[in-house]
């Protein structure tokens, strides 16, 4: 499995490569960390005759914090992220996220601003970005552009933004020092796909249910959230009311789930609310 | 046909090379580094794991290129690396392989292993290898290897600085 | 462990000496087929077809690359693969090496493309230009006999490729007799192989010796030699056929191969040497497939769970062709002949069908037809003990064969030789410790887990001979294996072997047997195999075969050997040949202090001062030798296997808490290579309960072309486990050896399905497919509520 013919251009500055993007039209396709790109060129199912190369661009490894938000650079790997070497906005949720991507050799150069721009909706930034309510930045032929998170999957592989457009960085509000979050999914071996999801932040002001890995963008589940952000503790019956919330909510939203899929998003619903409350899933041990 | 210059197994060479070949398909050929063996060429089996500017990598993944002023090494060229000789005679001790195909990515993320947690437990160990696939061991001998090479890497560190971070165990 | 037997010493039959061959794989310095090139050499794509069943109307080969492009006609005198099995009724399938009228799966190849790079080799693939006429599919082996569907191969009137029946004793009266009557079904569906070396051949004319040479990633190259001679219409000593270090094989590389022909006949008709390597897509989607059977078991059984009569009807989905040596129906063959197991069932009534679809033909894989066979009869008995709430254990030792009824004649025609099969089970029992069940379950009370307790015993006929493979109606048969030694000058051995080591350690092994009779270190013992050219001929790796058979011939040559050395030690040490013996290396006197002369001494007497040699003593010291075991009918190792598992009702995932294996394959000649091939095995039958499937849809298309769909399992998904050796040496081989490579992948979809199934029980939730996915899993929890619901 061999690549179609292509050329190369590294670009040196976000400018560069977005005037190479516009260039190269349809055929032009953005070269970052290349885990999942590379892959596709592999297999031919993707071909780019002009592949524009933005890991050298100074501006998208960049990464900078204040004291209300961290603003990330594209180009920053999940192993920069998974080890701390940038500041993390969100309590550890980021780190941890991270450090379940994969495998260490893809973490190594796969990168955050890939990963959301190719918007596979089992990949866990897409729906991580969505929970923290994180605004995602691009550059294009029409100028600067930004979107909410939880706004920019339209669909599965398909964001807001333009064939030219460049995504350089995303800009993550730090959580409450008191938030408390949850997250699980289900993998059927270490290192692949997740075929369920949820994410669940609970904070002072507003709580945040988001389930991932579905055949799209993630699902939001606002009453989910009301009930989330009224408990105080967890219990066995909280299960009942937290599912009947989510069955509530995805009805709302006009996305179609299977039953295996509800089964295993309410699973990883009700965990990720346990984790919340710093009660560890149960994970049998061998004996 | 585009001009490159990088470092494989510290030699530099400047060459050219068409933009869709892969790095793993180059240093096969361009540095005769045979230990990279393609199981998927999609990123997922690690047979074609090698390290790049001091990380462990996918070679079946990156383009040559791509690679203009990278640092590569094979196991060709971590021979007299006192991590991988150790793991080497762990991996013989310890029935770590079989057909030899998954060797050389096993031992280059290994060695990352041991690097980055040291001698860690078994279940983080296994998590670990979970991007190298072996068909024929089982990883039952893979896993005594590691953990055997482990215990004693931690008694004599490489006389690097003996830190944890992959960089200063740069092979030499 | 019981590694040792009277026969062993330090380095010989019995030790857990290190491996000759790992310096090299370590290093990463040896060649794969990849790693084999000639001057000259051009890179093939195969065009393959994207559809499933179609005429071809036309095939336009692009412009100015009418000498890079070739089809079936391109390629000169070349005969299709003709894999006949004998069995009655058989229906043929001739399977060409290029498609040239039809094509029968997707994948199938249909021209070859040549570039100076495999990229621009594939380039030139994407622009040729096919013109299908399409069919309906055949994608589901339920439309086999659907006059909806067209017959695949001419001449047929339907899609089977043949249908058998065993009808033994008398299971009417078995089911007029029987308290109990049970019916159920039992899936495994069609997997890939996964070595992690795909396929590839590499093809050149060597003008110094005449010879075509093809290097082919494969098991058995003498027997590709003659397939290939008699394909392209060549004399053997005109073909070379080489199997450089293999990658892991399990049975993919076990085959004729369409790809092995094409390339050896363009080869030979443009004379250009070629080299074709197999991508993970043309491996998951277009290499041969296992695995796919279907069962309707029904047992009759007394109250007291004796198996009195055994009934069943099994479908196997055989794929587009026959493959070749094996035939599409041995799967099924298999199937049937070891349903009824280790258990001394006399009444037994069924029925195989081997069906065709328009899919990657169905080929070996280790285990090839009894894990389906295992899967069916030990989910039966663990039903038939849950019916009558007996202990499973309890229940299969109602019905083993006993030790004092060997040789066993099975009512599927197999003749057991050996064995102590509850020996096996009460061992795992012993090892599952299945008393902490009841205190698990307590522990996950109230949680989302359920906890699970299942066995699995199996059988496996190794190293059959003759008669055996005549009996399965195949085109070639096996049985015997030959052996070439010869020492060096200075005092080391070579040996030089038809079969073919890709990760058996067999390099280390034969070695093992040389000590044995030679008293010589195995580190100076050579094991070359794989190269027509250099080995006698012989059968090849597979069924679990290398180790009695090789190993067979190997003691034998090195006991001929043996013989010559002596004398000429004795000589050269002025003794009588009664009063010395071979010891580490040397000759020595039979005294305490005696003399001794070191191997090397012996060896240039024999070679380079033959003036030294006794009279009647030839110069040189090499033999080649053949063996046969005494029968014909296998030696057949055997175990149990015990699977704990938690099964996560929440997501569906199966956790194996403790795996164990009692098993037993006679004598060891390396304990530490015994385990390695069983933690394999038992990672690829993980793999088969849980994770491996090649799905196909109503298009007959492939659904799994990539490591992210197909899942093959990692370091996380193997379980602690435990292995335990029993040892009864077979009757019929040298040294009592059986084979037991294939062993460890056999139980594990039967005991872990018993597992999950002893978890679910409680809820009214049965799973009786593998792979256990999670969906299948939630899916049978769903069930069971709705029938709860509904009840």
């Amino acid at each position: 499995m061999k690549p179609g013919a292509l050329t190369y251009f590294r670009a040196e500055s976000v400018q560069q490569a977005v005037d190479l993007l516009v260039a190269g039209g349809m055929d032009a396709k953005v070269l970052a960390g290349g885990q999942s790109l590379v892959p596709m060129l592999n297999l031919r199912m993707v071909a780019a005759e002009r592949l524009v190369d933005i890991s050298a661009v100074p501006a998208l490894k960049a990464w900078s914090a204040d004291s209300n938000q961290v603003r990330i650079g594209a180009c920053n790997t999940h192993e920069q992220i998974q080890l701390g070497e940038v500041a993390d906005p969100s309590n550890g949720l980021m780190p941890k996220v991270a450090a379940a991507i994969a495998y260490q050799a893809v973490r190594n150069r796969g990168t955050i601003g890939g990963s959301l721009a190719l918007a596979d909706p089992s990949a866990d930034w897409v729906t991580t970005m969505a929970a923290l309510g994180a605004t995602i930045e691009w550059e294009g032929p029409d100028g600067p552009s930004s979107s909410p998170a939880e706004e920019f999957v339209a669909a599965a592989y398909t964001t807001r933004l333009g064939m030219s457009d460049l995504l350089t960085g995303i800009r993550i509000p730090r959580l409450d020092p008191d938030a408390k979050w949850g997250t699980y999914k289900i993998c059927r071996k270490t290192g692949e796909f997740a075929h369920a999801m949820a994410m669940v932040i609970r904070a002072p002001k507003a709580s945040r249910a988001f389930l991932g890995a579905t055949d799209g963008a993630p699902i939001r589940l606002p009453h989910t959230e009301q009930v989330v952000g009224d408990l105080r503790d967890w219990q066995a019956a909280h299960a009942k009311v937290l599912s009947d919330a989510m069955d509530a909510d995805l009805g709302a939203s006009g996305r179609e789930l299977t039953d295996v899929q509800i089964w295993q998003s309410r699973t990883c619903l009700l965990r990720s609310v346990q984790m919340s409350f710093g009660v560890e899933a149960i994970q049998p041990e061998s004996v | 046909m585009q001009a490159i210059e990088l470092t494989i197994n510290g030699e530099s060479l400047k060459t050219t090379v068409d933009p869709r070949t892969t790095l793993a398909d180059f240093l096969r050929e361009q540095a005769d580094a045979r230990s990279i063996h393609l199981g998927c060429e999609h990123g997922v089996c690690g047979g074609c794991t090698i390290v790049i500017n001091g990380k462990i990598a996918r070679s079946c993944i990156a383009l040559a290129v791509a690679m203009g002023g990278a640092e590569i090494w094979t196991l060709e060229g971590m021979r007299d690396d006192p991590a991988i000789v150790q793991l080497r005679d762990s991996f013989h001790r310890c029935h770590g392989l079989q057909c030899g195909y998954c060797t050389p990515g096993m031992l280059i993320t290994a060695r990352d292993i041991i690097a980055r947690y040291g001698n860690p437990e078994e279940r983080i160990l296994r998590e670990a290898l979970a991007g190298n696939i072996c068909r024929c061991t089982g990883y039952a001998g893979i896993v005594k290897a590691v953990q055997h090479a482990a215990v004693r890497l931690e008694q004599h560190p490489n006389d690097a600085s003996g830190a944890t971070s992959l960089e200063a165990v740069s092979p030499r | 462990m019981n590694a040792t037997t009277p026969l062993s010493s330090k380095k010989g039959i019995g030790s857990s000496i290190l491996r000759n061959e790992d310096e090299r794989l370590l290093a990463g310095r040896s060649s794969f087929i990849a790693d084999i090139s000639q001057p000259g050499m051009w890179e093939v794509a195969f065009l393959r077809s994207p559809v499933a069943h179609a005429h071809i109307i036309s095939v336009q080969k692009p412009q100015g690359a009418q000498n890079r492009v070739f089809l079936l006609d391109d390629l000169g005198e070349v005969l299709p693969i003709r894999a006949d099995s004998q069995a009655k009724g058989f229906r043929r399938s001739d399977y060409p090496a290029l498609a040239q009228d039809k094509v029968r799966f997707v994948g199938e190849p249909i021209a070859i493309c040549l570039g100076c790079t495999r990229a621009e080799a594939e380039d030139l693939a994407a622009q040729v230009v096919v013109e299908f006429d399409e069919l309906p599919a055949v994608s589901d082996l339920s439309q086999c006999r659907d006059p909806a569907y067209p017959p695949i191969h001419p001449g047929w009137t339907d899609n089977l490729f043949l249908e058998t029946h065993i009808d033994v004793g008398d299971v009417e009266a078995a089911r007029a007799k029987a308290a109990v009557t049970l019916t159920h079904e039992y899936r495994m569906n069609r997997q890939a192989i996964v070595s992690l070396e795909g396929r590839g051949v590499m093809t050149y004319l060597d003008e110094r010796t005449g010879e075509l040479v093809v290097y082919s990633s494969t098991q058995f190259p003498h027997v590709i030699r003659t397939a290939l001679a008699h394909c392209l219409n060549m004399k053997e000593r005109e073909l070379r056929v080489v199997a450089p270090e293999v990658g892991g094989s399990f049975g993919v590389k076990n085959n004729l191969n369409p790809e092995e022909i094409a390339l050896a006949a363009l080869t030979r008709r443009v004379r250009k040497p070629l080299r074709w390597i197999e991508d993970r897509r043309e491996h998951l989607t277009a290499s041969p497939h296992a695995r796919e059977h279907r069962y309707q078991v029904t047992v009759h059984a007394d109250s007291n769970g004796v198996v009195l009569g055994l009934e069943a009807s099994i479908d196997v989905d055989a794929g587009a062709y026959s493959v070749w040596p094996w035939t599409a129906p041995m799967e099924s063959g298999m199937a049937i002949g070891f349903l009824p197991g280790p258990y001394a069932i006399t009444n037994y009534r069924a029925t195989a069908r081997t069906c065709a679809s328009n899919k990657s033909p169905m080929g070996p894989y280790r285990g090839v037809g009894r894990p389906g066979a295992c899967f069916a009869i030990e989910r039966t008995m663990e039903e038939l003990a849950a019916h009558l709430g007996l202990d499973p254990i309890e229940v299969r030792a109602r019905n083993y064969v006993r030790p004092d009824q060997f040789p066993w004649k099975s009512a599927g025609g197999k003749t057991y030789d050996i064995g102590d099969y509850q020996a096996s089970a009460v061992a795992v029992r012993r090892m599952i410790r299945p008393e902490r069940v009841a205190a698990l379950r307590e522990r996950y009370a109230g949680t989302d887990y359920e906890i699970g307790l299942g066995y699995a015993t199996y059988l496996e006929q190794t190293a059959h001979g003759t008669a055996e493979w005549v009996q399965r109606g195949l085109p070639v048969v096996f049985g015997y294996e030959q052996a070439a030694l010869q020492m060096t000058p200075d005092g080391m051995l070579i040996i030089d072997v038809p079969i073919q080591n890709h990760g058996q350690g067999l390099e280390t092994t034969l070695a093992q047997v040389a000590n044995e009779e030679l008293g010589i270190d195995p580190a100076h013992v050579v094991v070359r195999h794989g190269d027509t050219s250099l080995a006698p001929y012989g059968m090849g790796t597979f069924a679990s075969r290398s180790m009695v058979m090789s190993g067979g011939a190997v003691g034998c040559a090195s006991a001929l050997l043996a013989k010559k050395i002596l004398k000429i030690g004795a000589h050269l040490l002025q003794v009588s040949v009664d009063d010395v013996r071979l010891e580490d290396g040397f000759v020595a006197v039979n005294a305490p202090g005696g003399a001794k002369v070191s191997l090397t001494e012996i060896a240039v007497a024999a070679f380079l001062r033959p003036e030294r040699l006794p009279d009647g003593v030839d110069p040189g010291l090499s033999v080649v030798a053949s063996y046969r075991t005494s029968k014909d009918s296998g030696a057949w190792s055997y175990g149990t296997h015990a699977a704990l598992v938690a099964v996560d009702k929440g997501t569906g995932l199966v956790k194996i808490l403790d795996y164990v294996i009692a098993h037993d394959c006679g004598t060891i000649v390396n304990p530490m290579i015994v385990d390695g091939q069983m933690m394999g095995g038992l990672a690829q039958g993980i793999g088969t309960a849980l994770y491996e499937e090649m799905p196909y849809n109503f298009d007959g298309q492939p659904l799994a072309s990539t490591f992210m769909d197909y899942l093959v399992p990692g370091a996380s998904e193997m379980p602690q486990t435990t292995i335990e050796h029993l040892s009864l040496p077979s009757p019929i081989t040298r040294y009592g050896i059986k084979g037991m490579g294939e062993g460890g992948a056999i139980s594990p979809p039967a005991s872990i399905c018993n597992a999950v199934n002893n978890a679910l029980r409680r809820l009214g939730a049965s799973v009786n497919e593998t792979p256990m996915t999670p969906e299948r899993i939630i899916r049978a929890l769903m069930d069971a509520d709705a029938g709860k619901a509904g009840a």
